[in-house]
């Protein structure tokens, strides 16, 4: 798996990750160390990825909604 | 109809006023949306009249609102909000990290000893960009040595061979340990604690602790 793919999908992990956290944590925490990386990631695959790549990110983003089913 | 028309009154007499200003006060940064309505409602309760109460009675059962309360507290008690000093949490693919950002590099030294990869990838993100760097685990550590404020401060992915390292930066991380043995994986959590000032030896296998001042609480 490409570098981009794999670690967007992570970064999508790591949002999900603090949803399951013991305390709820800060909306700067969430915008600084998560949204804004996976922000650069979408603009990135959007310069110069291609359409498969952005199918895989998909692909990836449902399988971790599947495991967070699985927590709700 | 009475009861607001007598808030509305005290309203235009600036008394409302006075009470948004001290719930406003309340609400740090620190403070949600939920625990700003936790904090109105106990508020209103307290500074009701007794003549406001009985025409509130009218309405709602008044231990109803009471219970509601109770319980909206009690929720509130058992969530914490903010972003903690130090965090270690047992997850289902490894573990989640919230560590001061200066202990990031010594941290990461002492992973590679626990992981022993043969390469180390970094997908970084900085100035907007990303980079890709590739080292063996000696020239990993010299990297680490001049380079501690990148890894600490930016967004990274770091693959040690099959595991994964993601940083949000600041501190905050998230790592995949999948096929590593519990015991291991503990002895990485209770490595980070002692590298953060809060040694602490795990006897679960679920765990969490958390510092938000310098009291380390512990669940097992």
């Amino acid at each position: 798996m490409k570098k981009e793919i794999k670690s967007t999908i992570s970064c999508f992990r790591l949002l999900i990750e603090h949803t399951q956290k013991g305390y709820e944590p800060s909306p700067e925490h969430i915008l600084k160390r998560m949204l804004i990386p996976l922000c650069a990631h979408f603009h990135k695959i959007l310069e110069s990825g291609t359409k498969n790549d952005a199918w895989e990110i998909v692909e990836g983003f449902s399988q971790e909604c599947k495991r967070l089913r699985k927590h709700s | 109809m009475q009861l607001m028309e007598e808030l509305d009154k005290k309203s235009k007499n600036g008394q409302r006023g006075k009470r948004y200003k001290i719930m406003k006060g309340k609400a740090s940064k620190k403070t949600t949306r939920s625990a700003v309505v936790v904090e109105g409602l106990a508020e209103l309760m307290n500074r009701l009249t007794l003549e406001e109460k009985c025409e509130l009675v009218r309405i709602m059962n008044w231990s109803e609102l009471d219970r509601l309360r109770e319980e909206a507290e009690s929720i509130l008690h058992r969530t914490r909000l903010g972003d903690p000093k130090v965090y270690v949490e047992r997850t289902d693919e490894g573990l989640n990290f919230e560590a001061p950002p200066e202990k990031v590099s010594k941290f990461l030294e002492e992973l590679v000893r626990y992981l022993s990869p043969k390469k180390i990838e970094i997908y970084l993100m900085r100035d907007g960009g990303f980079e890709e760097l590739s080292f063996p685990l000696k020239e990993f550590m010299n990297y680490l040595g001049v380079s501690q404020e990148i890894i600490a401060n930016h967004y990274a992915m770091i693959d040690f061979d099959s595991y994964t390292l993601i940083s949000g930066g600041g501190g905050c991380l998230s790592l995949t340990l999948l096929g590593v043995a519990n015991e291991v994986v503990r002895e990485i959590a209770e490595q980070f604690l002692g590298i953060c000032g809060y040694p602490y030896k795990f006897s679960k296998d679920e765990f969490s602790a958390i510092v938000w001042t310098d009291k380390l609480e512990v669940k097992e």
